[in-house]
């Protein structure tokens, strides 16, 4: 019943600059090829900002889910090429390490009540250091089997197959963050743990499994990079962080405003790249393109605080 | 004789209520006056007017100088005593930098006296809780003249204080009377104004029923004159059959302030459970709900729903209603429903339209305003938050109910429902422990009462047969038993 203009701002505003970009380079920016550059460009993006997103609904931090999505893109091409073994196995082997990771994150955080941001600032940096341990500093990229890069390139319907996975993810996050028990859990974690435990709810639980549900989704992000690419790069971890938690929070500023939600966060991925690509169409500086991002960080978080706020304020009727 | 501060015929209303009535009390220099009254008595009223928190409607309130000393102390627990002590004052500055030297200087002149000399250093987390309110006291006065005009004011400042400390804040009260200021000490504790106080006041319905000397007045004549015609509850409605088969056992349960207590709950009864702070009445609540885990001892349900520790088994409403039972930022519906999601389940998903059939039934059942379960919980006044929180649990209907200070911060319409609630949750074989650290509001509700005193349970009565003041006698410890 509260407005719905507010919880589809952002989607109009993507459509809005859709609009403008289309205008001012109809013969750059509002082509098919862009479009599925950006579509497909983002796709892992989007999946490791749904991965980032996930804890933070109970107000968790994983720091390490960029590390973790550059560790498995190398393992994922090294697992084939290296150890020699057949890619189905080598891309289980690579979300069972997500799972891993995931569950001594839960062992710190929940069991041993760790505070999260430094833990997982702490196994982030070791796996950024297991990333050049492994690659031994140097891109992975001879032999890669195709089995490995189709899953990566593949089409189907003119799309391809990484914008799928994305869809996928997000359907089932949506799925069980607003209709299953779990779901409604970590959002009632977020708003007080203490009720939630008082309530009967297992909070350690709900954000125990939030935990190993984003170091595996940032596994499955890292297989996907390297699937696309044929390669996996040391490094390419570095750019993948700050957008993600970009997106993350962007997505309290969409559909179910104040609330982490994966819609919104493909929302606002989207919203990123459409922006950055189509400024760099119109000519803009590389730099640029990192003032867009915290730029509509800031003015979109505060923009949801802001709304949130005089809800509150309005109804000031407390005892 | 002139008065270190006084109040006359002040007057205060909140819409129709009357919260102070002409009250006008003196208290004198060096001497220690208390002031105490039940709950809703107008004291917290009187204290926020004498603080100046509150204008009142008429009268005044005449002091040279005033210094406040609150419930919650204001102590940074990290810093050190001194640091503590400066908190609130400008540097001592020497050229570009904090004269700290100078500053312990100042803390050693002002706590010396009040026996906190070597403590200095200490981070005030190292401190007793005693040691705590002296300091606080010392930095309350800070700067204050501390002449026969200035008064200091104290609410309830030895609340929370565990029996064997009060002494140590005795004995600063009194160093601080000795040099001739006076003292305005707002209490629960019936004992210390028999110990400590040289003159008392009692409010009673916002008007000044008693102001005296202490003289050799009881802890029984004090609690007469706080309940004065209200010494009988209100005729209990008239309980239907005898109480059911037993629900809870909790046995030799220990804590960190309560100790050995045995206690049973059984189908369609409500039990009181009383005691004033530091009774261990605010612990026992976790401890039976299974909310907490004990020092020793067990609590076990008996219909064969095992330990009572398995989440959500026995339904629990804690006292701090804003931080652990409310679920800020969402909705009264997901408030309400959160005990209940799992039964809601139907093909692998939350059935959206069973949740909402029930938001609405328990906001329909239990009077919630506004009837909109889409609401934000923020949004509505403290007694139908309470009512979510009560209806959260009438919706799973656990074999038993512990709520700590259901009618605390509830307007009166909003108590009754909550009241009628429990006894119909009650009459349906429910088993109810209602915890309070003042009887007087729920006293009529109970079938059965406890006291606590100590960390132990002192007294066990049919409620039929105590009144408030009988309880309020129990807390106290008077001697006197309950019938």
């Amino acid at each position: 019943m509260t407005t719905a203009l507010p919880r589809y701002a952002m989607l109009l505003l993507l459509a809005a600059m859709v609009l403008t970009f289309s205008l001012l380079r109809p013969e750059t920016f509002a082509t098919v090829a862009n479009v599925r550059t950006i579509f497909l460009e983002s796709s892992v993006l989007a999946i490791l900002a749904m991965a980032a997103m996930v804890p933070l609904i109970a107000k968790d931090f994983d720091l390490s889910i960029a590390s973790v999505l550059g560790f498995v893109s190398l393992l994922a091409v090294g697992l084939p090429t290296r150890q020699e073994l057949p890619v189905p196995v080598a891309l289980v082997a690579c979300l069972a390490v997500g799972v891993v990771i995931g569950l001594v994150h839960a062992l710190l955080i929940v069991r041993w009540e760790l505070p999260s941001v430094v833990v997982t600032l702490g196994t982030g940096t070791i796996l950024t250091g297991l990333s050049l341990w492994y690659s031994g500093g140097t891109v992975i990229y001879e032999g890669v089997p195709e089995q490995l890069t189709r899953l990566g390139n593949a089409e189907v319907l003119g799309i391809r197959l990484p914008v799928f996975y994305m869809a996928a993810v997000a359907l089932i996050l949506w799925f069980v963050l607003e209709k299953r028990p779990w779901g409604r859990y970590l959002y009632a974690t977020g708003a007080s743990e203490i009720t939630a435990r008082l309530a009967g709810v297992d909070t350690a639980k709900a954000r125990a499994a939030a935990l190993v549900v984003a170091s595996s989704l940032a596994a499955l992000a890292g297989i996907v990079l390297s699937a696309r690419l044929g390669s996996g790069s040391p490094t390419i971890a570095n750019d993948f962080f700050l957008p993600a938690f970009a997106g993350a929070f962007l997505s309290i500023a969409a559909f179910k405003l104040g609330f982490f939600n994966p819609l919104g966060v493909i929302c606002a991925v989207y919203l990123l790249a459409t922006g950055v690509n189509g400024l760099s169409m119109l000519g803009a500086p590389a730099w640029v393109e990192h003032v867009f991002n915290g730029l509509a960080l800031v003015v979109a978080v505060g923009l949801a605080h802001v709304s949130s706020g005089t809800a509150r304020t309005m109804h000031k009727g407390r005892n | 004789m002139s008065s270190a501060l006084a109040v006359e015929k002040l007057t205060k209303h909140f819409g129709a209520t009357t919260a102070l009535d002409q009250v006008s009390l003196q208290v004198a220099p060096g001497r220690v006056h208390a002031l105490i009254g039940l709950n809703g008595s107008g004291k917290s009223t009187l204290v926020k007017c004498l603080s100046g928190f509150l204008e009142p409607d008429s009268g005044t309130v005449l002091s040279e100088e005033s210094a406040f000393v609150h419930q919650d102390l204001g102590l940074a627990s990290s810093l050190s005593v001194t640091e503590n002590f400066v908190l609130g004052r400008p540097p001592v500055m020497r050229g570009l930098r904090i004269d700290r030297r100078a500053e312990r200087e100042l803390a050693r002149r002002a706590l010396a006296p009040v026996g906190l000399a070597d403590r200095l250093d200490h981070p005030v987390s190292a401190l007793s809780t005693a040691e705590r309110v002296v300091l606080a006291i010392a930095r309350a006065l800070d700067g204050t003249t501390t002449s026969a005009s200035s008064a200091l004011v104290l609410d309830e400042p030895t609340s929370a204080l565990p029996a064997d400390e009060i002494g140590i804040v005795t004995r600063a009260i009194r160093e601080h009377a000795g040099r001739g200021m006076g003292i305005l000490f707002i209490t629960h504790r019936l004992q210390e104004v028999c110990d400590l106080a040289d003159d008392v006041s009692v409010l009673r319905d916002g008007q000044l029923v008693h102001s005296g000397p202490v003289g050799d007045m009881s802890i029984a004549d004090l609690v007469a004159t706080m309940t004065g015609t209200r010494t009988r509850a209100a005729a209990p409605p008239a309980r239907s059959g005898p109480r059911g088969e037993p629900v809870l056992h909790a046995t030799s349960l220990s804590g960190r302030q309560i100790q050995d207590v045995d206690l049973t709950l059984h189908a369609g009864e409500i039990v009181g459970v009383f005691g004033m702070l530091g009774s261990g009445v605010e612990e026992l609540g976790g401890l039976l709900a299974g909310r907490e885990r004990p020092a020793s001892g067990r609590v076990d349900l008996v219909d064969g729903a095992g330990h009572a520790r398995r989440a959500g088994a026995i339904g629990y409403i804690p006292s701090d209603r804003p931080n652990k039972a409310v679920l800020p930022g969402l909705s009264v519906r997901e408030n309400l429903c959160l005990p209940s999601l799992r039964g809601l389940v139907r093909r692998g998903r939350i059935d959206r339209s069973r949740e909402h059939a029930l938001a609405r039934r328990l906001v329909t059942d239990m009077g919630v305003q506004p009837r909109d379960h889409g609401a934000a919980i923020l949004a509505l006044s403290g007694g139908n938050q309470q009512k979510v929180v009560l209806g959260r649990w009438l919706a799973v209907a656990p074999p038993a109910i512990v709520a700590e200070e259901i009618t605390q911060g509830v307007d009166v319409p909003a108590k009754e429902d909550l009241l009628a609630q429990v006894r119909a949750y009650a009459a349906r074989g429910g088993a109810v422990a209602l915890l309070a650290l003042e009887p007087e509001e729920v006293l009529s509700t109970c079938d059965r009462v406890v006291v606590l005193r100590h960390g132990r349970l002192v007294d066990a009565a049919p409620r039929s047969q105590t009144s408030v003041s009988e309880v309020l006698a129990a807390m106290h410890g008077t001697g006197d038993d309950l019938p």
